[in-house]
């Protein structure tokens, strides 16, 4: 160690502070810094001697109790005892405000005309609640959707479509169309919307409007703007993570080896099922079943998050999804690549990919429903 | 002598009592601390005696977890100096060049006239540790600065206060 390295820390020994060794050791050998170490120490010596010939000031006995007191309220309490900087506190205020009237503008933003609109349906005849998701930036990929509610009732088939907007008002064209008896559910109940005039209904953001289905009664419709397209289409307020006895997919990618097998967008999702499955059919892959219990013939494969992982036919799979599909740890899968839709789905098409999140026993069915 | 928690609890509860024995241990070291600081006696005096006002008017700056009482006095008083010295503007200025007539009578001394050349900042840190022996965790209370920072500046100070002690005995020749 050289001097200059070492005395600081000569000054540090003359305070009684402990030093390194190695420091020590070399103040123990230097002359330059034992010199130094007596300057200070004779320094403060003389100090001490020289403050000591001081006249020190003959205190009295104050009286205190006549001087008034503060009563000191909490802003003042708390800025004596701050224990950060004045500044820095005053910035970390303004930090807050102004995030805090982020979160304002934010939430404001919701309120006024963004590029989404929800559109909320109340079914009267057994409460169920519905949502549809809109884009209304001109993306026919997302601006209507449909939906068939059924039940001892008899049987709901409606259509919401996005036309346009005035100011914050949203402009739907509606198709809805009632049925009194129980009838078997498929793809060809939206069919059943071609010949039935379209009705338009204004929406403002935040009230309750009505529609009127002949024979059925009325249909209760609110929306609201979001500033962005949620993940779940039907579910714009879901949690990113999955419920209970719950299987849910969005924009699924498959990737066999260094393959990309498939890259589909949308959303599905099975609630409340404790054998929730996934089915996956794609044109020229034929069908991936993909179940939450194990079933005949199916590999085990493993659940991490977004991606699910499997060995299928001697080659690695991995499935990548746009959010948590199940809390099991475990799937079980199988591929059957000569499955053909249309010869089990009313209405569906070979050469159109789907996917959906069903229970098990249903989607292990000859005969797959649609809408259930 | 009660600690200093309870000390400083019966002061908040308005104990006349026990701020006057507080004073009467501490107001003559905080003044002579000040003087150096100030290098002026009435200044000095002034300044102990508005640090105390204060303190006794709003009780509420101390906390016994942070430190010991005898340190937040200096800190307090420091700060009082220092505004003091803002307050001098220009005159300060003018007394750093020449060195005010009565602290050279006081100080009468070799060390203590070379110690009136540093700036405020270096004497206020070599009095506090050399005369009043305030630990480096309490110059760190006392400056608001890191420890770290204390024992840096202490030898930069020291070595200031040696430097020019070392070429004082020349300067004192020139002036006669």
């Amino acid at each position: 160690m050289k001097c200059e390295d070492a005395s600081e820390f000569v000054s540090a020994l003359c305070d009684g502070e402990g030093i390194p060794k190695e420091a020590a050791e070399h103040i123990g050998e230097c002359e330059e810094c034992r010199a130094r170490l007596n300057a200070y120490s004779a320094m403060g010596t003389e100090l001490r001697r020289v403050a000591s010939l001081q006249e020190q000031t003959e205190v009295k006995a104050g009286s205190w109790e006549k001087v008034t007191r503060a009563q000191p309220n909490w802003w003042q309490k708390g800025s004596t005892t701050m224990r950060i900087p004045r500044f820095a506190f005053a910035s970390m205020l303004g930090m807050i405000l102004l995030l805090s009237g982020g979160l304002v503008l934010v939430r404001a933003r919701t309120a006024v005309a963004g590029p989404v609109f929800v559109l909320t349906y109340k079914i009267p005849a057994d409460g169920r609640v519905g949502r549809c998701t809109m884009v209304t930036g001109g993306n026919r990929k997302i601006n209507s959707c449909s939906d068939g509610v059924g039940g001892p009732w008899g049987f709901l088939t409606m259509k919401m479509r996005y036309m346009g907007k005035e100011s914050e008002r949203v402009e739907l064209g509606v198709k809805t169309r009632y049925e009194a008896q129980a009838r078997p559910l498929g793809m060809s109940n939206i069919d059943t919307l071609q010949d039935v005039p379209e009705e338009t209904v204004w929406i403002d953001p935040g009230s309750k409007q009505q529609i009127s289905v002949p024979g059925f009664g009325e249909i209760e419709l609110t929306g609201e703007y979001l500033d962005h397209i949620p993940t779940l289409l039907f579910r714009p307020n879901e949690a990113l993570d999955p419920q209970k006895d719950e299987f849910r997919i969005a924009s699924p990618v498959l990737i066999r080896g260094k393959e990309v097998v498939f890259n589909l967008d949308g959303s599905s999702i099975d609630s409340g099922d404790p054998e929730a499955a996934l089915m996956i059919y794609f044109p020229g892959e034929g069908r991936y079943l993909i179940s939450t219990v194990p079933f005949e013939a199916a590999v085990e494969g493993k659940v991490d998050l977004g991606q699910i992982k499997f060995s299928l036919e001697g080659k690695e799979y991995l499935l990548l999804t746009a959010m948590p599909t199940t809390r099991s740890e475990h799937v079980w899968v199988t591929h059957d690549p000569q499955y053909k839709l249309s010869e089990h789905m009313q209405g569906a098409h070979d050469d159109q990919p789907m996917f959906m999140a069903r229970s098990l026993s249903k989607l292990l069915q000859e005969r797959i429903r649609h809408i259930m | 002598m009660p600690d200093d928690r309870d000390l400083w609890e019966r002061i908040g509860r308005g104990d006349a009592f026990a701020f006057d024995a507080l004073y009467r241990a501490h107001a003559p070291k905080v003044e002579l601390f000040l003087r150096q600081s100030l290098r002026s006696r009435q200044a000095a005096e002034d300044v102990m005696q508005e640090t105390f006002a204060q303190i006794w008017k709003s009780p509420n700056g101390f906390e016994p977890s942070r430190g010991t009482l005898r340190a937040y006095l200096f800190g307090a008083a420091r700060k009082r100096a220092a505004e003091w010295w803002r307050k001098q503007g220009a005159a300060r200025n003018r007394e750093v060049e020449n060195g005010p007539a009565e602290s050279k009578a006081e100080i009468a001394s070799l060390v203590g006239n070379v110690f009136a050349h540093l700036p405020e900042e270096q004497r206020t840190l070599i009095w506090l540790r050399e005369v009043e022996g305030q630990s480096y965790a309490e110059l760190a209370m006392i400056l608001e600065i890191p420890v770290g920072t204390v024992r840096s500046r202490l030898f930069a100070a020291r070595e200031a206060l040696r430097s020019v002690w070392h070429a004082a005995p020349k300067a004192k020749k020139e002036d006669a």
